[in-house]
């Protein structure tokens, strides 16, 4: 087992899984069969070559294995801890007991060597590279390896955007996110929050092209009776203190916490709150609209939550949060799935079976927004909740400037995220060599 | 970010001079700072009371823990993480007659505020209290900006001496807008007190991660609705702002302790 005991797991924020030795891994590598198809592929955003690199474990050549990866993947020591979407990958593949795909990525980012690096011929052409998570590194890996002189802009002291606010410690220590972001060719510049400390016409004047990467970072505050009582938090403003500020460890800066808690959600932030929340010693409720089908959080990560003693209140829906100053309880109801005559299913409420669970602390993760660019005299064309709108070469309504990942596709997956970034990187150097379609067409949002 | 200049204003309130080239260029009134003085410290936001070339100005009271420990902070000082201008600042047009309400470290934010009204051609009457006339501090400064400016002795038979003398400038004069820089039991007397008379607007502060609207820490309900301090503020028409919440929810952290 690479996984530690659930009673180990609970007592602390260290990391919870450790990485295969190598008779671990050439055993489990050893139990693909290298399909034709590769049907596992599919499912990478990232498109990395799984098949080619586990065959490559098979053989022992780690080194080899590392090359696949990192020409699709710059940073394979995260993905191998915290992508998501393994389940797409691992759920694709045929044996009953499918091959640990993510496992395996992270054995070959820890055990195979890096090539020196090729000498990359730099050019002068600046790029601006706003927001420090992973689609904004993602792309400023990529571009970096072409020669462009990269500035990376970020308003919090740490990198990691989204990645390092929603992932914990126990999955993600930071030390990784250090170590792989490290390789970043590119200059960073923290404390500076694009739109107000610099506007993005001042980077149109020293760069010869932007993109904004702010990420989806600002918390739904869902409109409901009573919300605005004391003792309800947002899931980021929990996993901040811990993940930013170690909390656990810097105890004036955390949460006192409650003893009947509730996080109402079913994404992996949701889940990832109320598993760091077992750990600080609470009693943790999840409540979710829909069923575990619906649930974006990662099987995996449920599993664990489960094993950890997650309670799960699903098909349920919160009506009004009860109480005086501070929240007392929830007053629920269940759902049931119904179908309209038009053949869509929709949720409705259990006649007379709502029911009042008690609850003193309750933890919002019920979905987030892009992070406001608060920029007084950008003129990007944005939706009502602030995406930056794109076209398909994620060019934004201004010229020279493009936007990729969660600012402009809404909630990502970490892959998701950084395949946007990879993207963003290869439109800016056709865009540099005036292949782009000309900027005069039309761009259609 | 390096501390440029320390200087005691009055018990327990300080002023606190940064390096800062790119926030003092487009400081403007209503622009706060983030400021975490160590690592491990937390993070708390601080109205820009000045901006001048290379440099801002931040007036605090050193009550906390976290505060003191910035207000023994020396000279030369790197501060850890600083971020900002944040917040909206203030459309500064002509507007008329104005009142700016300031109490304790809040005078420094009032000062930004009369310089930059009175710049635009406003009537600025500033009322000052919280401190004894001793110890009140920036006089001859906010003076020098206003058209008129009171000085309120904390000690007096009203319960609210501010509202007071608020109430007696009303009576006398149309006034276009009342802003406050007080405490919010002063603010949510003053909404009180200009309620169906005239605008009132206050300059509210909460408990703040990031300042970039991430956290949702910094929620403030107005209207029946939750807005975010940070992004959305500081300024918030004092009529509409659920005073009790506010003050309940300032308390969380100090109350659960």
């Amino acid at each position: 087992m690479t996984l530690l005991q659930v009673a180990q797991r609970l007592k602390h924020f260290d990391e919870e899984e450790r990485t295969y030795t190598k008779e671990e891994a050439l055993k489990e590598a050893n139990r693909c069969e290298q399909c034709k198809d590769a049907p596992c592929e599919n499912g990478c955003p990232l498109q990395v070559p799984i098949k080619t690199f586990i065959k490559a474990v098979q053989d022992e050549q780690f080194d080899r294995a590392l090359q696949l990866i990192k020409k699709q993947n710059p940073f394979p020591k995260i993905c191998g801890r915290a992508c998501e979407v393994h389940r797409d990958c691992v759920k694709a593949c045929k044996l009953k007991h499918p091959v640990q795909i993510g496992k395996l990525e992270r054995f070959v980012a820890e055990h195979g060597k890096n090539l020196s690096p090729e000498k990359i011929k730099k050019n002068k052409k600046k790029i601006a590279i706003v927001g420090a998570g992973p689609s904004g590194l993602s792309c400023a890996s990529f571009l970096s390896q072409k020669g462009y002189n990269i500035t990376v802009f970020e308003a919090l002291p740490c990198k990691g955007g989204r990645l390092a606010l929603r992932t914990p410690l126990y999955k993600l220590p930071r030390g990784i996110i250090d170590e792989e972001f490290k390789s970043v060719q590119a200059n960073f510049r923290h404390s500076v929050a694009i739109g107000k400390t610099l506007h993005i016409k001042e980077l149109q004047k020293g760069y010869d092209a932007i993109l904004l990467a702010s990420g989806a970072g600002a918390p739904v505050i869902p409109s409901i009776e009573g919300v605005e009582k004391g003792n309800i938090f947002t899931a980021h403003d929990l996993l901040m203190r811990i993940n930013h500020m170690n909390a656990h460890q810097v105890t004036e800066h955390q949460i006192p916490i409650g003893e009947k808690i509730v996080v109402w959600g079913g994404s992996e932030t949701a889940v990832e709150t109320a598993r760091t929340l077992r750990r600080l010693g609470g009693e943790v409720t999840l409540i979710f609209e829909h069923d575990h089908h619906q649930m974006t959080a990662n099987p995996e990560t449920l599993r664990k939550a489960k094993e950890e003693g997650l309670h799960f209140l699903l098909l349920t829906q919160i009506q009004k949060i009860k109480g005086g100053k501070d929240i007392e309880s929830l007053e629920c109801v269940p759902l049931m799935s119904q179908m309209t005559p038009s053949g869509e299913a929709v949720l409705t409420p259990m006649e007379d079976s709502e029911f009042t669970l008690l609850c003193d602390q309750l933890y919002l993760a019920t979905g987030q927004h892009s992070t406001p660019l608060m920029d007084p005299e950008t003129r990007l064309r944005q939706t009502r909740t602030g995406k930056i709108l794109v076209d398909e070469h994620l060019r934004t309504s201004e010229e020279g400037v493009f936007a990729g990942g969660e600012v402009s596709t809404g909630t990502s997956t970490l892959a998701g995220a950084m395949a946007d970034g990879k993207k963003a990187a290869e439109k800016i150097d056709l865009w540099m060599h005036k292949k782009l379609q000309n900027s005069d067409d039309e761009k259609t949002f | 970010m390096k501390i440029l200049k320390k200087q005691k204003l009055a018990e327990d309130i300080f002023l606190l001079t940064l390096q800062s080239p790119e926030i003092s260029k487009k400081a403007k009134p209503g622009h706060f700072v983030l400021l975490q003085l160590e690592e491990k410290s937390p993070r708390i936001p601080f109205p820009i009371a000045d901006a001048e070339r290379n440099t801002i100005s931040i007036i605090f009271e050193a009550k906390s823990k976290h505060t003191r420990a910035l207000a023994a902070a020396r000279k030369n000082q790197e501060i850890f993480y600083g971020l900002g201008p944040l917040g909206n600042n203030r459309e500064v047009k002509e507007i008329g007659k104005i009142v700016l309400v300031g109490e304790g470290a809040g005078i420094g934010t009032l000062y930004f505020y009369a310089k930059t009204l009175k710049a635009a051609n406003n009537r600025v009457i500033s009322l000052l209290g919280g401190l004894s006339k001793k110890e009140m501090f920036w006089q001859d400064k906010i003076a020098k900006v206003s058209d008129k400016m009171f000085v309120i002795e904390p000690k007096s038979e009203f319960s609210c001496p501010l509202t007071h003398a608020l109430e007696q400038i009303l009576r006398k004069i149309r006034i276009d807008e009342v802003i406050s820089f007080t405490s919010p039991q002063v603010m949510k007397s003053l909404a009180h007190a200009t309620k169906l008379r005239t605008k009132n607007c206050a300059y509210l502060t909460a408990t703040m991660m990031d300042g970039i609207g991430m956290c949702g820490s910094c929620r403030i309900h107005i209207n029946g609705e939750s807005k975010l301090c940070c992004v959305q503020g500081p300024e918030f028409d004092a009529h509409t702002v659920d005073w009790d919440n506010y003050l309940y929810r300032l308390e969380e952290f100090n109350r659960k302790k």
